[in-house]
C-alpha cells in the first residue's frame, strides 16, 4: 500500500532491515530500499527501539541456530554505518502513548508510526498492522522505493 | 575558472572569502569533499553486498517478521476493535 503525496524519505522498522540483509527472503524491494539509503539518494531515519528490535531479532535466530553470530555482527555494524537519522524515543514518548491508544498498537509499534508522521515519511515495513497505521507506507514485499518516488527515488 | 556558470562562481566566492581561502583552493577542497562522499557512498552499497553474500537465515522457524511481532506484541494485547 502506498498512500499520501510524494515523500523524499523514509523510516524503515526493523522487519525491513532484516528482510532486506537477508538474501534468502528474496525480496528485491527490501534490498532496494536499503541500497537507497545506503546510498543516500533517500533520507532515513528510525526510531532508537530500531537498533534493539534488529539485535534482539538476530539474538533469537542465533540462539535457534538458525543465523551464525558474524554474519549478525556484519549487519549491525553495516546498520551502524548507515546515515540514518536516529529518533530518540525518550524525547517522543507522549506522541508515542498517545498514537498507542488512539491506534491499539503497542508502544513500540507507535514509535515507528510517530517517527514516519514527524518526518512526513514513508514507513517501510514487513508489517502488515503497521503498514496499515501508518499514514503513509510501503509494505514489503510489494512496494520498492521505484513505487513511491519514482525512478530519480526522490533525489533527497 | 573557465566555463563555471556565473551563479555557481559566485557562491564558490562567497564562500571561499567566508572560509579564508582562494577560489582555487576552495574549489579543490568541495571537489575532494564530494569526492569523498561519494566513495563512501558507493563503499555503503558495496557493503551491503557483502554483508548479504555472507548472511543467510536458516529455515526451519519463524520469520523474523514473525519474531520481531512477538517481541513488540509481548505483554501486550490489543484491544478486539
Amino acid at each position: 500500500m502506498v498512500t499520501g503525496p510524494r515523500s523524499t524519505s523514509a523510516v524503515l522498522d526493523a522487519s525491513s532491515f532484516v528482510r532486506a540483509v537477508d538474501p534468502e527472503s528474496g525480496d528485491e524491494r527490501a534490498r532496494a530500499w536499503l541500497e537507497a539509503i545506503a546510498g543516500e539518494r533517500l533520507d532515513a531515519s528510525v526510531p532508537d527501539v530500531f537498533f534493539l528490535e534488529v539485535t534482539n531479532t538476530f539474538t533469537k535466530l542465533i540462539r535457534a541456530g538458525r543465523l551464525e553470530p558474524q554474519a549478525a555482527e556484519d549487519a549491525l555494524g553495516f546498520a551502524h554505518s548507515l546515515e540514518l537519522s536516529v529518533i530518540e524515543t525518550r524525547d517522543i514518548v507522549w506522541e508515542i502513548l498517545a498514537a498507542a491508544l488512539d491506534t491499539g498498537l503497542s508502544a513500540y509499534d507507535a514509535s515507528y508510526v510517530v517517527v514516519a508522521a514527524r518526518a512526513d515519511a514513508v514507513l517501510v515495513t514487513a508489517d502488515r498492522r503497521l503498514a496499515d497505521t501508518a499514514s503513509r507506507s510501503a509494505l514489503l514485499p510489494w512496494v520498492g522505493p521505484e513505487d513511491v518516488f519514482g525512478d530519480s527515488e526522490g533525489d533527497a | 575558472m573557465r566555463g563555471v556558470p556565473d551563479e555557481l562562481y559566485e557562491e564558490l566566492r562567497v564562500e571561499a572569502k567566508r572560509e579564508g581561502r582562494s577560489i582555487g583552493a576552495q574549489a579543490i577542497v568541495l571537489l575532494r569533499t564530494g569526492l569523498e562522499e561519494r566513495r563512501r557512498r558507493t563503499d555503503l552499497v558495496l557493503r551491503l553486498e557483502e554483508v548479504r553474500r555472507r548472511f543467510q537465515i536458516r529455515p526451519g522457524g519463524p520469520t523474523p517478521e514473525e519474531l520481531i511481532r512477538e517481541d513488540r506484541d509481548r505483554g501486550h494485547r490489543p484491544p478486539l476493535y
